[in-house]
């Protein structure tokens, strides 16, 4: 455990923070409800529930009775605040231990924080540095380091450069959503401190927002005639224009933001006229015109930096630099008139947003704790807070009641939930022996919730309660599961065969729709004969395409399109089946803005004699290649069977062929529905063996590989076989012999690029081809020259040179026959 | 990340002005085209138009016209949709909602 103090929270007027230092730097710790770094400093009561931060600043001024900001302003004065809704008196103390604990649950990492360094304004006396402190302490710290926020983000910049050559004083720029502050500060290599400062609590990004839309957009709005009308809304302050003016500040901070990198920004806005017609106007922001509306506030500010300077007697030139801290200063005009007005140098290295709290943690690292934190004591099942719990595990509905039963005394606490993806959080809640709770529910997914029980200090105590988990939209208790994967058979043109891509998996709950995007695999000729053909099938995704049961099918004659298909245009295939299994398919060209749909019936099979045809063929082809490699192997018992599979398979293909000029509906299913049991014979034979065989070869050649690869220390390769080894258990599950070729194949595909990479390779490699007989290149003199100039390069091992040699070699060697092309291939034309 | 979100918040700006003004040339299609490119990268979004409002709804930055009473508030407006971003066990909102809220009539 660390023996210094490491963590530090910024406790802003405006924003707060909390950051831990790490050996690495510092951690800016992020809300867990929105991952910003930053959190409101704003505290609201509603009823028996207090909400710290965002939810708080969003009702800030629409109920000034029980919603709180700019506290801080008040720290070490008798003022005190009244909360209407529980008729209590809040101090600025309590109402920044609030903030505090808050930020306390953004430490992700578990750890106790017992101690830490908490930073204040440099304008701060005693009595309000005091009552910072006892903040600290009513948060549950124990220990309480208090640090000048000048002094934190100058050690901030500090860190981050050299600090030699910028010894002397620096000028600390402080401009953040409401308040400006500016201090001067000495460093040198023994101390650094804060010789003056000046401060206005109501400057800051806020007000050039309301400025760009003053200022900007409700002269642009004016002057529309259909529009002219609002100015009326406006003087009056209707809710209307209310309304849109919340909607203009909302752009005008967008545009403030996209100011601070472009030059010009267009704003576009829906504005209704006054008979309710939209009307769309889209303002032209350049970055001169946003510059002119803040330039006086921006003066104003560089005002008080003068004053500053000449009340302790120092000239521009005694500064050193000027740093920036606050979100405000990312705007260029804040540094183009600093070094305008005062030629000095400005520094921005630092995210100034974050710069005060990294600068604290920077020093709260080098600060010895003096308090030791108690070991956490073991969760006992005794003293945890029991409590019974209800909750529906689905729903269809927005949001589901939540009952605690509380058998535990859990008077003076609280409870919070909150769910998992940050969308819902009820603030921290009296608890109560029976609670119920609505949760909201994020649409069609899994909703995880926590619920935590807090004791009188808003610290977390161990309880019986689990995690929630409620799933949305997705679950219907009454639907009915697919009993098979619905898979889209595709092209696949590098085995010259069709494969299977799962659209709705099995056990998927009815009713589905879904969109699969492809791409044209092959050039579809008008006055062609090939089709296009969106064939959709049930059963094993990792079967063979011709073991499936069609269920439908769109064949797309060449014909009925507006133009020719070409090779690589769009397609889109909508496929929805409701829960009385009816699959509509609509099938898009983008290409020709065609459109093609068809409803399949759930009770009638659907056979095209041109896939069946097509699978007819491969098949015979497959069992003739399998046929021969058993006999070359006198596997005699496995011969024979798929002799008889061959005599089957010519047989249906004959019976397709002569059936296509007399095909009766019954014939034609029952023929399609030998096919389908002949090829899943097939697809069985010897399945587990293959598959075995596959394994085997696949983890031998994978041990090989991650040998050499740790050898040769090569990070590319090392990162495509960690990314092929990645899908190695799904592949291994699918018991599909296809799957596990097509990944040993990509074992042997970087194998083959590791040894013709390496200096062994590609000599092995050139001595296998300089000993070929002359008369297999297609140009022997050359492939004579070639290989004399492979003997000069080996003997002065240039292997890069030799690469290339052998390259030039192989190039005259006649391509090699693809073994197991099959020539008649067609596919579907979808890839 | 920044990126993604901006293509996100354009995308659901279109598909609002389609909405709002129809969609004569079919724009429709490349609109749900790139949503599924989105998706297929773990991005979703959500808009929550009409939907009741509370301020235990973290999952909107709401800007409240108007007084606020609890128990009858509702999104008026939708700026930017909530953004979703799957990962790990469960989805993570990377954009919170930017809404207006204000009083149901």
């Amino acid at each position: 455990m660390s023996s210094t103090i490491d963590f530090a929270i910024d406790l802003g007027t405006t924003n707060s923070a909390i950051a831990r230092s790490t050996h690495g730097g510092v951690d800016v710790f992020k809300n867990p409800l929105d991952l910003k770094q930053t959190l409101p400093s704003v505290v609201g009561f509603r009823r028996n529930r207090i909400i710290v931060g965002d939810k708080a600043r969003e009702l800030l001024g629409k109920d000034p009775e029980n919603v709180f900001g700019s506290f801080k302003r008040k720290m070490g004065t008798t003022e005190t605040f009244f909360v209407a809704n529980t008729s209590e008196t809040k101090t600025p103390v309590e109402l920044s231990a609030y903030v505090l604990r808050e930020l306390k649950t953004f430490v992700h990492t578990g750890e106790e924080v017992a101690s830490v360094v908490i930073t204040i304004p440099a304008s701060f006396d005693t009595i309000q540095s005091n009552a910072t402190k006892k903040a600290g302490y009513e948060a549950g710290f124990e220990e309480v380091v208090l640090l000048q926020e000048p002094i934190a983000a100058c050690l901030a910049f500090a860190n981050n450069g050299d600090r030699t050559e910028k010894a002397g004083k620096w000028l600390v720029y402080d401009l953040g959503g409401g308040t400006f502050d500016v201090a001067i500060a000495s460093i040198n290599e023994q101390e650094l401190k804060i010789i003056d400062h000046r401060g206005d609590n109501f400057l800051g990004g806020l007000d050039f927002d309301h400025r760009m839309v003053t200022d900007i957009f409700l002269h642009a709005i004016f002057s529309n005639p259909a529009l002219a009308y609002l100015k009326k809304e406006y003087e009056e302050r209707t809710l209307d224009f209310r309304r849109l003016y919340q909607v203009l500040l909302l752009k005008a901070e967008e545009a403030k933001k996209q100011l601070s990198v472009k030059e010009t920004v267009e704003v576009e806005l829906e504005i209704n006229d006054e008979d309710g017609i939209e009307e769309e106007i889209i303002i032209s922001v350049t970055r001169d015109q946003f510059n002119n509306c803040i330039h006086e506030k921006l003066s104003y500010a560089l005002d008080l930096v003068e004053e500053l300077l000449i009340d302790n007697e120092l000239e521009p030139a005694d500064i050193q630099q000027v740093i920036l801290v606050g979100g405000s200063t990312y705007i260029p005009l804040v540094q183009e008139l600093l070094k305008s007005r005062l030629r000095i140098e400005v520094n921005a290295s630092v995210d100034p947003t974050t710069a005060v709290v990294v600068g604290a943690a920077q020093y709260a690292a080098g600060k010895q704790k003096k308090v030791k934190v108690a070991k956490k004591e073991v969760a006992d099942s005794d003293n945890e807070v029991k409590a019974r719990i209800s909750y529906p595990k689905s729903s269809m509905d927005s949001e589901e009641v939540l009952l605690l039963d509380f058998e535990s005394d859990i008077e003076s606490h609280f409870y919070r939930i909150r769910r998992e993806d940050g969308g819902f959080d009820t603030g921290i809640r009296n608890a109560v022996p029976k609670v119920r709770e609505f949760l909201t529910l994020a649409p069609d997914r899994l909703n995880n919730f926590k619920v935590e029980v807090l004791n009188a200090q808003h610290a977390p105590v161990p309880t019986n309660i689990p995690e929630i988990g409620i799933l949305h939209g997705k679950f219907n208790i009454d639907g009915q599961p697919l009993p098979n994967d619905i898979c889209l058979e595709v092209d696949d043109l590098e085995e010259n065969r069709t494969k299977l891509e799962v659209v709705f998996p099995k056990n998927s709950i009815l009713p589905l729709n879904k969109t699969v995007y492809r791409e044209v695999s092959k050039t579809i000729y008008r006055d062609g004969q090939d089709k296009l053909i969106v064939n959709v099938l049930e059963g094993d995704r990792y079967a063979l395409p011709e073991t499936n049961q069609a269920i439908g099918i769109i064949e797309i004659d060449p014909a009925k399109l507006d133009m020719d298909l070409v090779k690589g245009s769009d397609l889109e295939i909508r496929m929805e089946i409701s829960e009385s299994r009816d699959l509509r398919v609509t099938v898009y060209l983008n290409q020709t803005d065609q459109e093609f749909d068809h409803v399949f019936n759930s009770s009638e099979k659907y056979v095209s004699t041109t896939r069946m045809e097509d699978e007819l063929s491969l098949l015979i082809h497959n069992i003739r290649k399998d046929l021969g490699q058993k006999e070359r192997e006198e596997d005699f018992e496995m011969a024979t069977t798929l002799r008889e599979y061959l005599a089957e398979a010519m047989a249906v293909e004959e019976e397709v062929a002569l059936m296509k000029n007399t095909l009766s509906g019954d014939e034609k299913y029952h023929v399609c529905e030998r096919k389908r049991r002949l090829a899943q014979k097939y697809d069985q034979l010897g399945k587990h063996a293959r598959l075995t065989k596959l394994r085997v070869e696949y983890y031998q050649l994978k041990e090989r590989l991650k040998k050499r690869i740790d050898e040769n220390g090569d990070k590319s390769a090392s990162l495509r076989f960690g990314e092929i080894v990645e899908h190695e258990n799904e592949v291994m599950k699918g018991q599909s012999v296809y799957l596990m070729e097509g990944h040993v194949k990509k074992l042997e595909s970087l194998n083959n690029d590791l040894y013709i990479n390496s200096d062994e390779g590609i000599i092995d490699l050139y001595h296998r081809i300089s000993i070929m007989d002359n008369s297999r290149f297609s140009d022997e003199k050359l492939a004579v020259n070639y290989k004399d100039q492979g003997q000069q390069a080996l003997a002065r091992q240039n292997y890069k040179e030799l690469k290339v040699i052998v390259f030039n070699l192989l190039h005259l060697l006649p391509e090699k026959e693809e073994k197991s092309a099959w020539k008649n291939f067609k596919g579907t034309g979808i890839g | 990340m920044e990126s993604i979100l901006g293509i996100v918040n354009q995308i659901f700006e279109m598909e609002q002005k389609l909405a709002s003004k129809g969609d004569s040339s079919g724009v429709t299609r490349n609109v749900n085209r790139m949503k599924h490119y989105l998706e297929e990268y773990g991005y979703t979004f959500y808009d929550p138009l009409h939907e009741d409002y509370n301020d235990m709804r973290t999952d909107c930055e709401a800007s409240i016209v108007g007084d606020f009473e609890e128990g009858n508030m509702y999104i008026s407006k939708v700026i930017k949709p909530i953004i979703f971003k799957e990962g790990g066990e469960t989805p993570v909102i990377i954009q919170k909602a930017v809404v207006i809220v204000e009083k149901k009539a």
